[in-house]
Order: C-alpha cells, then structure tokens, then sequence
C-alpha cells in the first residue's frame, strides 16, 4: 500500500474546477443598475467565433523534464486540451492554436498587454509567478469598470501559466503524457474561457473532488457552464432546466449556496444562488434527478482564501468585491438537505426532466450550521489484481467482487475532516452509502489505515446492475453521514463493463502504418500519440488495431496512449512511467525556406514556405509567426512540402517572416526550438 | 510549509499599488512586521498577491485572496524571482488574526500544517493559537522537518 500511496501522490495534486449555469460561476461585475456583467470572449470581434492561443517558445525546462518530454508532446497535449471545449456541441466559441509566440523566460513578451495587442490566449512558463503549492493558473483580463449599456464584460486577453518544469504539488516532474497534466490543462482552459470553480466533481471543480479523466474530461456541468455563456442559436432548448429558492429556516436567502440536479447514474449539474437565494440550473440532460443543495466548503477549506476559491463579483465602481452575504461567520452553513427538505435520499423526491423541460418552485428551507461537519473528501481506487496503480473517481465493475474504495484529503496528508479523527479512526456515527440503489457500500469492509502520513478511510463497493440492463457506463455518487448533516461526494465512482484499454507494443506494418498491440482494444478506441489521435484503419481484434501515425520529426519518441469512452486509459494500467513509446524512423531534421521580408504593422503578406523533411496536410498544418498580432488568415498547402500562408499584421511593428512557426501533427518547425529557418 | 517560506512573519498590511510583475499584475502590500519567525528581512517587508486593477484593466486569478487593509495577519512568504513575495500555494500561506482570541484563523487549510511525516498537525486546522503556532513553527524550522 505505500507503493499505492507514493504513485497516487502523482495524480492526488490535480486541480480543481467546474462551471455551471449559474452567473455566480462566471467572473462577474454589476453594472450601476445591479446587472450581472459575465467576463466571456466577445464573438462579434473573432473570426469564426476563433479565440486563439499561443504558447511560448523558450521558456520550458525541457533540460530538467522526464526523459521522452519536451516541447513538442507538451504543445499536443495543450492543443487537445483546447480542442475538448470546442467539441461541445452547444458553445458557439472554438479555441485555436495560433502557433508559438516568443518569450524572454518570465513570461513577458514585448506585445504582452500592450494597446495592440490581438486578443488571445497566452500559454507561459514561468517559475518566479509559482510559490510551491501551485501547478497552473489562469489570468483572463477584462476592463474593470463596466462600458455604459454593457451586458457582458469582454475578455481581452488572457494567459495560462505553467512552471518552466510542470510539476505536481508534491513536487514531482510532471509527465505532459499523463492524466493530471491533462486535466490541469483543460481546467486552465475553462478559467480563459471565464468559467469558475464548482462542487460536482466536473473538470472545473477542485483537486478535492475532481473526477475528470483524460479520455473523459468534461461532465455535464462543464457543458452547461459553457453552453450558457458562448451559446448557439437555441442553446438549451434541448435541455431542462430547474429552479427555485434556498433560505434559512428563518427566511432569510441563502447566497452562494450549491443546488445541485443529480441522477442516480450519470453526471450532476449545478447552479450557486444569487444574493436572494433564487437559483435557476439550465443545461440539464434529460433524465431522472434529485435535487439537492449542500453548503460551500468554508473560507481557508480546499486551499482558498475565499469559499471554493471563487472569484467573488464586482460592484459597478470596478473596485470592491462584493463577498456573499453571510461569508464564514456564525451559522453561514446549513446541512445538506434533498427536495422536499429531507436529508435522506429515500426519502427525496426524484423529477423526470425530458428535453426543454423547466421546473420551477423547487425551493428549500435548510438548517443553519455554524461549522461543516465532513469536509470535501477524494476518492480513488485499484483495478483488480493491480494495487500499484491509484485511480481517481475509480472505474467499478458492473460485475464481479466488490472493489476497494478509498478516501482521502489530497491536501498533504492532512486529515480527511469529520471522517477520521486525529488517533486515525473512523468517528463514531460516520456511515456511508450510495445514492440511489446502483452503488452498495458493505458497512463490513470499512477501515482506516495510513500510508506515508496520509490517512485515508477504505470500503468495499460494489457497482450494481442497472435497470434495463446493460445500461450505460456512467457516475455513481457517495453520501457520508456524520451523526448531524450528510455530505455528498458525486461521482465518487465510475460504473463500467469492462476493463481498460492496454497497449503492450506499437510495431510498424512498413508501409507507414502501426499496429497498436494489447488488450481491450476496439472500433471506438481512441489510440492518441502524446496529444494527436492516430487515425484507426482497421480493427483486427480487441488485442491489435491498424492505425495511420500522425506526422512528426524523424527520430521524435512519442507516447502512446489508449483512451476509451467510458472514461478509461491505458495509463490506468501502466502509469505515467510504463508508458509504450514509438519511434518515427529516419534521422534528417526538418528545415524551412520562407519568402524573405517581413510583414508590415497593419498590413498582410503572403508568405510561401518551402519545407525540407516536412509532411504539410491541408487542414491539419498550423502557421504562426511568433507574436498574437499576427494572424494567419489562411494556409493553403501546395504539397507535403510546400505551402502557402497569407497573414495580418495588427501590431505596430513589423514582423520578420523567419520568425515562422509551423505544426503538423507532432511536428513542430521553428528557429526558436533549434530548426533552421531560413529567407529565400 | 514552514520549510518551503523563505520568510515567515506576523504583522499589519497596508494596500499599495498594482503594477506588473512577470507576465502579471502584482498588487503589493507593505507588511509592517511585527513579529518575524523566518528570514531576515526588514521591519516593513513588501509582497503581492497575483492580479490586480491597472490601467484600467481587471486581472483575475481564481483562489488569489484579497487581504483586508489594516488587517493583521500571518504570512508564509515565498521570494519570487520576479522580485517580490508571493504567498505561499497562492493563499494557503495566509493566517488572518484575529486580535480578540489570540488565534490565526487559516485563510487557506489545505496542505500547509503538517508535520514531518505528512500528518495534519490537529483536529481544528482552521484556528490555531498564535503563540503555540509559532513555536510550532519554529520547531519544524529547527528540526528541519
């Protein structure tokens, strides 16, 4: 079990953060009448409803990173974290990679924030912005005083700061290959696109409770929080919606409370309530809820000064933060409770909510409290007949022996609050079960032990069938009740029907082509090399798939990795560090011969590039010149070698065409990272 | 975390500027020092917590924490090469104190009060009594652990 613990320290550092319906989950200033203002990109001022990002080019350790790491699996796995949030179907907003932009090391570029500067994201490393404690941050930027007859307050550039040498909490070099650096970065991601922290384990939810997976970053409460602020014609139609009012017992409105529509099976949506304790949730799946409302974690609880580390809004004057109305004093808690004011989910109401469904009037009166009895807690577990590899939000047969559920703090050993005291026992009156009937806990099995200082309580769960079965894979949720209030842990576990993906060996066929060999491998397996999926030619068994490589440089050692839908990976049996590696043949390095000159300030250029070495693919090559005022407005590829990139200058200065960046698949061409580019 | 400050100390802040610091805004304090557990810096030390107004423009940085003007707090401090002190873990380093009962109330709870094999240092993190903090404090600096 230490081996257990000292691997789950790894992934036990992931962030936090989810988003939802509510505007409480947006970056909000009031304008003078009391508006809500949500900072968010403004569409009409993007091309093609495009926000793009650019990483820097000079200021990552790769000296100091894990063998096999570096710039170019760093920058693909960034694109693909970019990439989740553009495949949801109902946000109208994309995020674009613009190429590299230059850096001088501390994450300040000449253009940084200057009055020309074109919105955008930019992706830095810098280790002097990083106390320890610290994995990322984000930093979206926007006018502080709301623009007169504003309704929203439009981003105008933001930035994602990794350390030179992306780590872990403990402190552990981070593989860029691995499920928390993913989820790091799609986390990030949602803060750029003004998307705060929530409670119901999504990706934008913290490190306490998070339970997103590389192969399934996003839940259903990502998707609403950014379907609600970039939506398409009609948003929500689709979805149901549910809202209501939360007060004390007295009547007075409870601010920034948590409601919370949950399924049994499946993932929960979320919705804060406003100063007057009304909450509306919008973007929820069709489905059968519960719904229930449960106090934010404390001041100083999960790590922020500020409850859940929320943003608190802004009055209109742009200057005073405008904090809950009842903020860490004297009775600002409340217990748990489910509609109609039960804290037992036996007894709680459930609502079938179809297609554009809307429920209005589900209020709840809840008792004060002055402290919380259990604080937010972590799961994980083991893959049967493997104990060496932690997995969060475990995978749960759906058949099978029971399997062991732990719990956690993931702060540093500290004490998971109102579970286990501090002689490391269970306290009296704690108990544990599931929420509804498809997760069973066996009160038998449940136990604390300690490993390398951080305890943790252990059970035996067991994922029951579904009703009709097979039904889908999805999240079963916990409920701990302590002897005065009960604490809900959603998708503490993750029902499937079959064991991960794994990837023994990638062989070439000699004709470009791979086999991927292993086990559990299917037509709807995602086989990805470092951050590019690979594309799947043929399926010949579940222990061998044909795939097309992505194009990279001669020589680049990639990290090959098996996602499935359900949520699983093959990281799951190997781990960041047994990870199967596949080397593209040959030796030569690439090289490009661009038009020589340099694109003038508030003008445009066609730039032909002639690549030597180079595998250009029309729609799949990027183009950047190494500043966000410089976008490129179209790449047309001539040949494998050959393209054509026509650009806008909208800085002030010129911009020379050798400081050219080109990426196709996992190739990237610049003279920042040591290829030559020369003038021609 | 008292090993990974670089200073650690006790005292009043005052609101200053908001300027750049790296790719950032930094709005700086003044922390008028009143007791000082770690490091050797002057009476008055300067920090800054990350975001900030400037020029016009709002950056945000969720988790970063807004320090009350005049307040007292303690503070596990960490030098930045950008030439300030940053909190520690963006607002886990931050104790507010709370004059009446003598306590540091833990702006932050999460991995900072541990001991040196990873325990959590008691069953109420969120209240500490200044005094026992302290030498709590310094005997982890001393140890080394």
């Amino acid at each position: 079990m230490k081996k257990a613990f000292a691997r789950i320290s790894v992934f036990a550092t992931a962030v936090l953060l989810a988003a939802s319906a509510s505007a409480y989950n947006f970056y909000l200033t009031y304008d003078a009448n009391g508006n809500p203002l949500p900072a968010k990109w403004d569409l009409t001022k993007l091309a093609n409803n495009t926000v793009y990002f650019y990483v820097a080019d000079s200021s990552l350790d790769t000296a100091d990173m894990l063998p096999g790491d570096g710039y170019l699996p760093v920058i693909s796995e960034l694109r693909a974290a970019a990439a989740v949030w553009n495949a949801v179907p109902g946000s109208a907003l994309q995020i674009g990679y613009g190429g590299l932009f230059h850096s001088n090391g501390t994450g300040v570029t000449s253009a940084d924030n200057s009055p020309d500067d074109n919105v955008g994201i930019n992706v830095d490393f810098c280790d002097g912005c990083f106390p320890p404690g610290l994995l990322a941050y984000s930093i979206p930027t926007y006018a502080a005083v709301p623009a007169p007859g504003a309704t929203f307050m439009p981003i105008q550039l933001s930035k994602l700061l990794f350390p030179k040498l992306p780590h872990g909490i403990t402190g552990n070099t981070l593989a860029s290959w691995s499920e928390l650096f993913f989820a790091t970065a799609v986390h990030e991601f949602g803060h750029n696109l003004g998307l705060q922290h929530t409670t119901v384990s999504s990706v934008m939810s913290t490190m306490d409770t998070s339970a997103s997976s590389k192969s399934r970053p996003l839940a259903a409460d990502d998707i609403a929080g950014v379907t609600s602020l970039y939506p398409v014609t009609q948003p929500l139609a689709t979805m149901a919606s549910i809202s209501g009012k939360v007060t004390f017992t007295d009547g007075t409105p409870v601010d920034l409370a948590p409601v919370v529509a949950i399924p049994a099976e499946g993932d929960p949506v979320e919705a804060l309530t406003h100063q007057d304790g009304t909450y509306e949730i919008d973007g929820i799946p069709a489905g059968l809820y519960f719904v229930y409302t449960q106090s934010l974690p404390a001041p100083g609880e999960v790590g922020y000064s500020t409850r859940l580390g929320l943003v608190y809004p802004f009055a209109s004057d742009g200057k005073t933060p405008i904090p809950p109305n009842c903020d860490g004093g004297t009775n600002c808690y409340f217990e748990t409770t489910f509609y109609p004011g039960t804290n037992s989910w036996h007894l709680a109401k459930s609502f079938p909510m179809d297609a554009g469904a809307t429920q209005a009037g589900i209020n709840f009166q809840v008792a004060p409290r002055s402290s919380l009895s259990v604080s937010p807690v972590r799961s994980y577990g083991f893959l049967p007949g493997n104990t060496t590899v932690g997995i969060f939000s475990p995978p749960i047969f759906t058949y099978g022996a029971p399997q062991t559920l732990v719990l956690y703090n993931p702060n540093n050993g500290a004490l998971p609050s109102g579970i286990i005291d501090s002689n490391n026992n269970l306290i009296p009156g704690i108990s544990f079960d599931g929420l509804g009937d498809l997760l069973q806990i066996l009160p038998d099995t449940l136990g604390v032990y300690v490993s390398n200082g951080t305890p943790a309580v252990y059970m035996n769960v067991v994922a029951a069938f579904p009703v009709p079965f097979p039904g889908p894979p999805g999240a079963r949720h916990l409920l701990i009740s302590s002897p005065d209030n009960v604490y809900v842990l959603p998708s503490a576990v993750r029902a499937v029907d079959s064991f991960p993906p794994l990837i023994t060996s990638v062989q070439p066929v000699g004709d470009g082509t791979l086999t991927v060999n292993g086990t559990n491998l299917y037509g709807d397996t995602r086989v990805m090399f470092d951050g590019v999926q690979a594309a799947l030619l043929n399926v010949v068994s579940s222990q061998q798939l044909v795939v097309s490589p992505p194009p990279a440089q001669p020589g680049f050692v990639t990290h090959v990795v098996a996602l499935d839908p359900d949520g699983q990976s093959s990281l799951f049996l190997t781990g960041d560090s047994g990870v199967v590696t596949y080397t593209y043949p040959g030796s030569a390095a690439p090289a490009l011969s661009v038009t020589s000159g340099s694109i003038p300030a508030g003008g445009s250029m066609t730039v032909d590039v002639v690549g030597t070495n180079t595998s250009f693919i029309s729609g799949e090559t990027y183009v950047g010149f190494g500043t966000s005022n410089v976008v490129v407005t179209s790449v047309d590829v001539i040949g494998p070698g050959h393209l054509q990139a026509t650009a806008t200058n909208n800085g002030s200065s010129a911009v020379p065409t050798t400081n050219i960046n080109v990426t196709t698949g996992l190739s990237v061409i610049a003279s920042a990272l040591g290829y030559s580019v020369t003038g021609m | 975390m008292a090993l990974q400050s670089t200073e650690i100390v006790r005292g009043h802040v005052q609101r200053g500027k908001t300027e750049r610091c790296g790719p950032m805004f930094c709005t700086h304090y003044a922390v008028l020092v009143e007791d000082r557990w770690k490091g050797s810096g002057g009476a008055v030390v300067d920090m800054a917590v990350q975001g900030g107004v400037l020029n016009g423009l709002r950056e945000v940085v969720e988790g970063a924490p807004e320090l009350a003007n005049g307040q007292e707090y303690v503070l596990f401090l960490w030098h930045s090469s950008l030439g300030t002190n940053l909190i520690l873990g963006l607002s886990q380093g931050l104790f507010a104190v709370d004059a009446q009962s003598g306590e540091a109330v833990q702006s932050a709870t999460t991995g900072h009060m541990v001991d040196g094999s990873g325990a959590g240092v008691g069953p109420d993190p969120v209240r500490m009594n200044l005094a026992e903090m302290r030498k709590y404090v310094q005997r982890v600096i001393a140890e080394g652990r």
